[in-house]
This record gives structure tokens, C-alpha cells and sequence, in this order.
């Protein structure tokens, strides 16, 4: 086994245990503190199966940001659903697809394939206004164009491995198997790929403590998670009650 | 009589180009320390104003949900920055939204996250210094907290969670 082999497999299992690991503690701390006040953003859905739908509009439509500005909508919008279908086309480096709960992971590979290049539009499209709208240009730091550099990278590496110069796709799914059970397998030694998988660990690596953490905060949001329902039924946060039984006494 | 540029009327709102600092000398008037006092509240700044400022970050942090998901969500995306009519009106770039709300969270970066502590400059972290202070004074009382902005915010994050947190901070360390 090469040494280079063993040290993406331990690159991998590090950037997994940061990844699972810093989502566990950041989901559980967003689940732990109590939202003290109602403050869904009206008009807000009275019903528990209205928020269901707003969040799901939220969610898979970016209603909020299509009310707000058309371009990043356009750009953020095409770059997610891309990333959505390229990450379920890779599904087939990580399951048996002789087994019939993966017959979509065939279906969905032309889709994930041309996905790249809708992906690679979006990030630019978003980049180009984070340099081009002085207000934009303003809120941004080193490290958000860094992230939209390396979302880029990873793209098109990916992309070039598909279109341009194929890698050994057989021996990347024996190396993930092997990660998966433990025993750990040789990985090509093609520098696109390394480059790819060295990108998507530190990806990984970065999750939790960046700004991707808007992935889980949008389900804690109090302003869209919350039923609009204060005077029918009372709402008190542990705390407040607390406060409200020393006053009492 | 200071030089004011009145925006013309026209059919559509034109969002002005930004114009940095031009309401940094915009502030209330402080309360007289024996009112503060009154109120229970610490009459001046005192000597260690960092540490009680930041400790009332992490109490407010750990009793307000919001406050800790949108110090965290935010992706800097821009949605917000032509949605508050203090900053359509002044131009000032730090009544944007989103800069506004950086004002306090490039302080929770550097304190309380991993990128913040180790790689200040790469995140926009920064000290939390009696300047930063000034500015949160100024700015956070240049927010009616009307919440427009959570209306367009892809994930919901409400300036005025953060503005109130702010002003609850400043509070703690007797600048009111």
C-alpha cells in the first residue's frame, strides 16, 4: 500500500469525524437554546403543517431570496440544485447499485454530469457580483472568496475528470469501499483526482465552522420555523418562566 | 446646519453607491450615570468592559436561539443590502443589514469560533476595541428594528435579534 494511499485514507476519516462531529455539536447547541420570543416574520403560517411548507418552500425554492434579488437567486438557486444532483451522482462510488433501493443512482448520472457546468455558472455568476456590486464587495472577506474558490475548484476538477481526461473510476470506487469497511485500498495516483479529494476533505473540514453552517440554521430560524400562534396559545421559554415564578413568589 | 444630500424622488427607489462613515457621528445622547443607576444598570464604562461585555455575548448566546443560529448562518450573500431604508437613505455602508449585524459578529468570530481565534484577517474577525464600541453604539441606534430585512434574508436572520442583543450588551457596560 502506498503511502499516499494511507494518508488520504486517514484524510478522509479525519475530515469525516470534523464533519459529523461539528455538525452534531453545533445541531445539538441550536436544539438546546430555547427561542425565548415568537417572531415568525409575518404573513406567517398558523398551522404546524404551514410551517411545514414554508420551510420547504424556504428550502427547496429560496422563496425569500426570489422576493429579494433575482440574480443571486438565479445564480445561488442553479449552484445548489447542481450541487444536489453532482452529490446524488456520486452515490455510485458508495453503494452496491446491484440492489434495487439505488436504481435511481444510474438514472440520475446524465443529469449529475451535465450538472457540473450549471454548478460552475452558478458560483461564477455569484462570484462576478461579490467583485462587480460595491455593496457586496463591501460585506465580503478574504475567506468568502475563498470559499467560492474552492467550491470552483472542486467543480472543475470533477468536471475535468469527466470531460476532458478520465480517471480510473473503477479503483476510486474499490479505494471509497475500502474507507467504508476498513480496509483501506490503493487510490489512483492521478493528480486531478488528488486534487479533487484533497479539495472536497478540506471542504469537509471546513463545514462546521464556517459560514456553511447556514445549511442546518435555516431549520433553527425562529423567524421561519415558528407557528404565528401567540394569543391562542401561550409562549414561554424555560427561562423566562423561571423569571416569571421568582416574581410570582 | 449639516450638508445633506436629499435624495431625488423618482418612480423606482435608486439605491445609492455607498459612502463610507458619512453617519459614524450619529449616536443618542448617553443617559446621566445616576439615571443608569437608577435603573440598575453600571453608571459608566467601566475598567474591565470586555470581559462583562463578552460574558453578556455568551449569556445572551445561551438564552436566545436566534442570536446564536444568525451569528453562525449568515453567508454574506448580499440579499439585504438595499432592503433598509437607513442605509437607502444615507448610504452609509454600515447600515446595511448585514454590516450592521458584522459589527457584533466579526467580534463573536474572534472570540468564540475556531476560524475567528486562529485566522482573524481570513474571517474579518477583530478585537473588541473601544472604536468597535463607538460603532455599535452609533449603529445599532441607527435601527428602528423594523425587521425588513429578515423578510428577504434567504434564511430569516432578523437585524433586530442582533441589534437588541447589542444594545442589551452596551447596557451591561454602563453606555446607555
Amino acid at each position: 500500500m502506498s503511502a499516499l494511499s494511507v494518508s488520504y485514507a486517514i484524510l478522509f476519516y479525519f475530515a469525516t469525524a470534523i464533519l459529523v462531529g461539528g455538525l452534531f455539536y453545533k445541531i445539538r447547541q441550536y436544539w438546546r437554546t430555547p427561542a425565548p420570543l415568537k417572531i415568525a416574520t409575518t404573513p406567517a403560517p398558523v398551522t404546524q403543517t404551514g410551517v411545514v411548507l414554508r420551510m420547504a418552500r424556504e428550502v427547496v425554492l429560496f422563496a425569500s431570496l426570489f422576493k429579494s434579488n433575482k440574480w443571486i437567486w438565479i445564480f445561488g438557486w442553479m449552484f445548489h440544485v447542481s450541487l444536489l444532483l453532482i452529490v446524488l451522482r456520486h452515490f455510485r462510488y458508495f453503494v452496491d447499485n446491484t440492489s434495487m433501493i439505488w436504481f435511481w443512482v444510474p438514472l440520475i448520472q446524465p443529469f449529475g454530469k451535465y450538472a457540473a457546468f450549471t454548478m460552475i455558472i452558478g458560483l461564477a455568476g455569484l462570484w462576478t457580483r461579490r467583485i462587480l456590486v460595491d455593496r457586496v464587495r463591501y460585506i465580503s472577506s478574504p475567506s468568502d472568496h475563498l470559499m467560492l474558490a474552492l467550491l470552483i475548484s472542486i467543480a472543475s476538477s470533477g468536471a475535468m475528470m469527466k470531460f476532458v481526461s478520465h480517471t480510473d473510476i473503477v479503483h476510486v470506487k474499490a479505494f471509497i469501499s475500502g474507507l467504508l469497511t476498513f480496509n483501506i485500498q490503493p487510490l489512483p495516483e492521478d493528480p486531478l483526482l488528488l486534487i479533487h479529494l484533497g479539495l472536497v476533505a478540506t471542504l469537509m473540514i471546513i463545514f462546521p465552522i464556517s459560514k456553511l453552517l447556514h445549511a442546518p440554521g435555516i431549520f433553527f430560524s425562529p423567524t421561519r420555523n415558528q407557528i404565528d400562534n401567540p394569543r391562542e396559545k401561550r409562549h414561554l421559554a424555560p427561562w423566562a418562566a423561571e423569571l416569571e415564578a421568582e416574581k410570582a413568589k | 446646519m449639516a450638508d445633506f444630500e436629499v435624495p431625488e424622488l423618482k418612480e423606482t427607489v435608486e439605491i445609492p453607491k455607498y459612502v463610507d462613515g458619512v453617519m459614524a457621528h450619529s449616536a443618542p445622547y448617553k443617559a446621566k450615570p445616576q439615571f443608569q443607576e437608577a435603573l440598575g444598570f453600571p453608571g459608566e464604562l467601566m475598567e474591565n468592559w470586555q470581559q462583562v461585555a463578552l460574558e453578556k455575548m455568551t449569556d445572551l448566546r445561551t438564552r436566545y436561539r436566534s442570536f446564536q443560529v444568525y451569528l453562525d448562518a449568515c453567508v454574506k450573500c448580499g440579499a439585504c443590502t438595499d432592503k433598509c431604508h437607513y442605509y437607502i437613505g444615507t448610504a452609509d455602508p454600515k447600515n446595511m443589514p448585514v454590516a450592521r449585524q458584522d459589527l457584533l459578529r466579526k467580534v463573536y468570530r474572534r472570540y468564540f469560533t475556531f476560524a475567528g481565534k486562529y485566522f482573524p484577517k481570513l474571517v474579518g474577525a477583530v478585537d473588541l476595541t473601544k472604536e468597535v464600541l463607538d460603532d455599535w453604539y452609533s449603529y445599532y441606534h441607527q435601527c428602528s428594528q423594523c425587521r425588513r430585512c429578515s423578510v428577504y434574508c434567504p434564511y430569516g436572520i432578523d437585524t433586530a435579534e442582533i441589534s437588541m442583543a447589542a444594545r442589551e450588551i452596551m447596557d451591561s457596560v454602563g453606555i446607555l
